[in-house]
């Protein structure tokens, strides 16, 4: 009876939680993904971890903490999707090709480190101290980290100016 | 109005929409950030607009939500082949009848045990089974076991029979779990040359030196011979450890 009891004062909390921010974790993986099924399922495999890992969110950094988590799970959706892609191409199927995303074009030769950096600075033109905050990053690391990103994008800005000639 | 639309009215120095979200959900309450954001939104229509876009975000379809909880509540095929394993052990167990012996404390065999072995030269060490040992030489006997703790007999079966080590008489020798435990008496060996061998009883309980002779007696007197003799019956576990006494 009282495990009972518990387990629907958890459901209520959890209840609460994902009707305040649903909304916000629904619209940001609409945005990276571009795509509302997607989206969906994101938005499912994030409240999953809040309750499935009893991770508390730190209070005071529930945006914070549902950024990060929602961002992670759009990378894995977008990876999963690149694998599923070369896959289909693989076997000469590209018929079955995944349609491309926007996101996976915006990434296109970052590595893999630096994605959520991007994201966040390139997309999202958060702050460095919103950055450091949402990844739990000292400024020197996401100061680097930026440093890092320009390079491989200035890098890359070149290649493609030299293919144009 | 669709998402992209409101960026379009916001300037390069508005605030990024992640703070925007932190202003709205009050995580910035009461803080010089706050005051700025407020300030900034007041003088910007770009940032109202995204701010009122942010409070009508579309939640996730109720459906959804039910079918977290449902995953949630699920329980993991890994937890469960587990819990069927137990189930599983358990029910062996109480076919076998067989109770384990007491809580174990590592992990491990049941009981290890070391002969040490002080020769006439002064030279300690530990002895391999099967090992020739010479008249004079004496052993002494470390336990271990992974079980909370257990009661101890050592005996000796040699072709004149049956005959105690440690304890020499009495109650049994009382083993603490989880460290090496060097029982207390040495034996000092005889000059009758040949293979002996020695025996641990090693129980859950309390026994007694008597109870471990008798049944090693019995088993011996059945057999006929230290090397024939297979459990002595003493419903104790038992391990046994070959010696060659040799001539000097």
């Amino acid at each position: 009876m009282v495990g009972r009891r518990q387990s629907s004062d958890a459901e209520s909390a959890f209840e609460q939680l994902y009707r305040r921010y649903g909304g916000l974790v629904l619209r940001r993986a609409r945005r990276l993904l571009s795509d509302e099924q997607g989206a969906r399922d994101v938005c499912q495999d994030v409240f999953m971890q809040m309750l499935q890992s009893g991770r508390e969110v730190p209070p005071a950094c529930e945006v914070a903490w549902l950024y990060r988590v929602t961002t992670n799970c759009c990378l894995n959706v977008i990876r999963r999707a690149r694998r599923w892609r070369r896959v289909a191409q693989a076997i000469g199927r590209a018929d079955v090709v995944d349609p491309g995303l926007s996101l996976p074009m915006f990434l296109r030769g970052v590595p893999k480190h630096l994605h959520e950096v991007a994201i966040y600075y390139g997309l999202d033109g958060m702050s460095q101290d919103e950055i450091g905050m949402v990844l739990g990053l000292s400024q020197k690391t996401i100061s680097n980290r930026l440093r890092e990103l320009r390079a491989v994008l200035g890098d890359d800005d070149q290649r493609t100016r030299e293919q144009g000639r | 109005m669709r998402p992209g639309e409101t960026r379009r009215f916001r300037q390069s120095d508005c605030p990024s929409e992640f703070a925007l979200e932190r202003l709205r959900f009050g995580e910035l309450a009461a803080s010089p950030q706050e005051a700025g954001l407020l300030a900034h939104v007041d003088r910007c229509s770009g940032c109202r607009r995204l701010l009122a876009e942010l409070a009508s975000s579309p939640l996730p379809p109720a459906p959804a939500m039910h079918r977290v909880m449902r995953r949630a509540r699920r329980v993991p095929w890994w937890r469960a082949s587990f819990a069927a394993a137990g189930l599983a052990a358990a029910a062996l167990a109480l076919v076998v009848g067989r109770r384990p012996p007491l809580d174990n404390v590592t992990k491990g065999a049941d009981w290890q045990w070391t002969v040490i072995a002080r020769r006439a030269d002064g030279v300690v060490r530990a002895v391999q089974p099967g090992e020739a040992l010479a008249a004079g030489d004496r052993l002494r006997f470390q336990v271990f076991t992974r079980w909370r703790r257990g009661h101890v007999v050592l005996v000796m079966l040699d072709d004149a029979g049956v005959s105690p080590l440690v304890p020499p008489s009495g109650a049994s020798l009382p083993v603490t779990g989880g460290r090496q435990t060097l029982l207390d008496g040495a034996v000092e060996l005889d000059g009758a040359p040949g293979a002996e061998r020695i025996v641990l009883a090693a129980c859950d309980e309390s026994t007694t030196v008597d109870a471990v002779l008798r049944a090693a007696k019995r088993a011996f007197d059945a057999a006929g011979d230290a090397s024939r003799v297979g459990s002595l019956g003493t419903g104790c576990h038992e391990e046994s450890f070959w010696i060659a006494k040799a001539r000097r």
